[in-house]
């Protein structure tokens, strides 16, 4: 059998990415005009990225600085809070906690989602609009609502997977005592509520792609799984990132999920850092402590994203 | 010139739906179902005061008390009726606000940072741990006499001073109930005699006997509350501090207080307790288990009772004389109504207050609420023969309120710290530290934020 030329793919994706480019001999007036509009358009979405995350931003780094209650009480105690961080065994233990989680869950979040969009973008498939909506609903739900959810179904006393168990004969899985099995439903519940996004990211891109690569790479003769490795999975290269990215983010600071399933335990085995912060400020009254917490939990989560952009060059080919 | 009109359109749609984000005040709370009227509720819902409307001339001369709450009341609800009975006779109207407990202590912060108050709050230790934020009753603008000597202390005075600043609406008590059923089924008789009250240990055994004869669930439930477990460590002799002369010291971690907690670890080891409730594993009420009839024994409070009347109806059930260990412990909680400073209208909230109070009204509450008065001169009168020998048993149960635990409550300790403490009973429960490692953590904790010897 010949061996397919990877070569031809990256010569037509340069032709294609030459007619998307941006012609460079814009007269200067025309030029001017189009960055007018282009940042008076962009003015709303920066004025709500200032208001409702910069700005927050700068008051959590400055309540950092605090002995903040949340109420009145707010005394400069320069870098306390953080000292007494770096010493906190439970902050460790919580930081440690994610990242393990976030680890063992990613290859899911992000091989899931692009597994079934190869599936609903294959035209044996019959209904796709229908498994595309069904598959998307759970993405409207709030993460609140999954967690509860999945938590009715996974409960260990009136659960309706323990239910169906014992029916079948089996003994009932300690699904909230156990620690394992506790993360386990956790993924589940944050799997299933995040795949139909995802998903849909990858139907888009996969759908992006020249048909006329597939073609030429038939007529080379290769089969569909050269063609897939070969074709498609360089060719939706920068969506992967992305979805890599949003999905490494929104591990790190699972949240509402983990409060509908387990709350945090059992005892703190589920305790992920942002439930951490969540009881040190709101349950503790420890707003400039917790607004500690979370300065040290963005730096950590800001150095895997840069060491995530280095390692997949930003999702762009390396040609 | 029309693509610019394009743009400044499209730009005006995006401001315009920028407002459409700002938040009219919603009041979802991320919190657990709780088992007490007190505790959070998962959600909750805005109405009244933060969106009224400005007042027309006829309402400013019927006036519109605002009321914060901290659960949708129901139509039948005691105080709600109250309310709407006050209006109809002053020809006031009422506008009810729900926040849940447990988020109650952030949101009325910023509320009072903005002026923007109810005129009552229904408050369960806000008014204690933060007295700054409401009127303080000192008897010359309420006659506070009226008030048994307990109510007052535990309910409406704040945690660090003697200042009133709330008035005591009705005293809920810790109590056990029983399934009848099951107990009858298992030859046991259940005491409701405070004389012939079980120990804890025998109340242990045979809540066992009656899992291995009638194959139930569980033994034992206890709501998933501090103040629920705290029942045990009064019981065993244990406190959260005592006091050196004028000064108190941190006594959590006393090996009473160790004991009890090891005797609880034990019930929830062994099977006799749903461990993944105190495990903080799940969000399942045992209030739930109880009315499921898979548990025979559950310590909760007075608060459930009118439920229970209306819910359970597939066993017999009853309450028991709650059992003892060194000493009888009952823990005693309430809630109070209280006026905040920066309220539109406290006159208004007097009226009602006044109206309330009055023992004619306050004894139409009483029977309604069928909660324990806090009035001297008023208490509940049940019609039905059951619901008499219940109510005795309610009052030997707030009897059995333990010194240790007014000590307790005088000194203040939860305005310093509390979490930690349910935090790591979980954690001991669940097996990550031991009961005497949970303590000692909490204690230091307690210590380093009151500024308390620890006295072990």
């Amino acid at each position: 059998m010949k061996h397919f030329d990877g070569q031809f793919v990256w010569t037509v994706r340069r032709i294609v990415l030459i007619k998307k480019g941006v012609c460079k001999h814009m007269k200067k007036g025309v030029r001017n005009t189009r960055i007018g509009a282009f940042l008076f358009l962009l003015a709303p979405a920066f004025i709500l990225y200032t208001v409702y995350f910069f700005v927050p931003l700068v008051m959590s780094f400055w309540y950092s600085l605090t002995d903040y209650d949340g109420i009145y009480t707010m005394n400069f105690i320069g870098l306390k809070n953080y000292v007494k961080v770096l010493q906190d065994r439970d902050f460790y233990a919580a930081m440690l906690r994610t990242l393990l989680y976030t680890l063992v869950n990613v290859p899911f979040k992000v091989l899931l989602p692009l597994g079934t969009a190869v599936l609903l973008t294959s035209k044996r498939l019959r209904c796709r609009t229908f498994f595309r909506a069904g598959l998307y609903i759970p993405v409207l739900l709030s993460s609140l609502i999954v967690g509860i959810t999945i938590n009715w179904m996974f409960g260990q006393e009136y659960g309706l997977i323990n239910f169906m168990i014992q029916k079948l004969g089996g003994t009932a899985l300690e699904w909230s005592m156990n620690p394992v099995l506790a993360e386990t439903v956790i993924s589940i519940a944050s799997n299933w509520a995040s795949l139909g996004y995802f998903m849909l990211i990858f139907i888009g891109a996969i759908n992006n792609v020249p048909k006329e690569l597939y073609e030429a790479a038939s007529i080379d003769g290769a089969d569909r799984w050269q063609s897939f490795l070969h074709i498609t999975i360089p060719m939706i290269a920068p969506e992967t990132f992305l979805v890599l990215m949003l999905s490494t983010n929104d591990l790190l600071k699972e949240y509402a999920v983990v409060q509908g399933v387990t709350r945090g335990g059992p005892g703190s085995s589920t305790t992920f850092i942002l439930q951490y912060i969540y009881e040190q400020g709101f349950n503790s009254g420890k707003n400039g402590y917790a607004s500690a917490i979370s300065v040290l939990a963005m730096v950590v989560f800001l150095a895997i994203a840069l060491v995530q952009f280095k390692f997949t060059n930003g999702g762009d080919d390396n040609d | 010139m029309k693509k610019k009109w394009l743009c400044a359109t499209l730009a005006a749609m995006m401001a315009v739906s920028m407002a459409g984000c700002g938040t009219a005040p919603s009041n979802e709370s991320t919190g657990a179902a709780g088992s007490t009227a007190a505790e959070t509720t998962a959600a909750g819902t805005t109405t009244g005061a933060a969106e009224s409307e400005p007042q027309t001339e006829e309402a400013k001369a019927s006036g519109t008390l605002n009321v914060l709450l901290s659960e949708e009341p129901s139509d039948s609800d005691p105080l709600h009726v109250a309310l709407q009975t006050w209006a109809e006779e002053t020809g006031n109207t009422v506008e009810e606000l729900i926040i849940p407990y447990d988020d109650q202590t952030t949101k009325f912060a910023v509320m009072d940072k903005q002026g923007d108050v109810p005129d009552i709050v229904l408050s369960t230790g806000l008014h204690q741990a933060h007295p700054e934020f409401f009127v303080e009753f000192d008897g010359k603008n309420f006659d506070t006499s009226i008030f048994k000597d307990n109510a007052l202390q535990l309910l409406g005075q704040a945690y660090a001073s003697t200042t009133v600043t709330g008035l005591p609406r009705n005293a809920t008590v810790t109590c056990v109930y029983y399934n009848k059923d099951l107990f009858e089924k298992a030859g046991i008789t259940v005491p409701t005699d405070p004389k012939e009250a079980w120990s804890w240990e025998q109340a242990a055994e045979n809540v066992k006997k009656v899992q291995a004869e009638t194959g139930v669930k569980y033994g034992m439930a206890v709501d998933f509350s501090r103040a629920r477990y705290d029942n045990f460590m009064y019981s065993f002799g244990g406190s959260m501090v005592t006091k050196n002369g004028d000064a108190y010291e941190v006594n959590v971690n006393s090996p009473e207080s160790v004991e009890a907690l090891n005797f609880f670890i034990g019930l929830n080891d062994d099977g006799t307790m749903p461990k993944a409730i105190w495990a903080n594993a799940s969000t399942d009420n045992p209030s739930d288990y109880f009315q499921n009839g898979d548990v025979a024994m559950y310590c909760s409070g007075t608060w459930q009772y009118e439920k229970y009347k209306k819910n359970i109806s597939s066993f017999e059930w009853g309450i028991m004389t709650s059992p003892v260990g060194k000493e009888a412990s009952a823990i005693s909680g309430g809630s109070a109504l209280c006026i905040p400073k920066k309220a539109a209208d406290q006159e208004l909230a007097f009226d009602f207050l006044n109206w309330f109070y009055d023992e004619a009204n306050y004894q139409i509450y009483a029977n309604n609420s069928k909660q324990i008065s806090t009035l001297k001169n008023v208490e509940y009168t049940p019609d039905a023969e059951a619901d008499v020998e219940n109510q005795k048993i309610f009052s030997s149960e707030y009897d059995k309120c333990a010194d240790a635990y007014i000590q307790d409550e005088l000194s203040g300790w939860r305005n310093y710290t509390e979490d930690g403490y349910r935090t790591n009973m979980s954690r001991a429960v669940a097996g990550e530290m031991t009961a005497q490692e949970a303590l000692d953590d909490f204690a230091k904790q307690l210590s380093e934020a009151s500024g308390w010897a620890m006295k072990y």
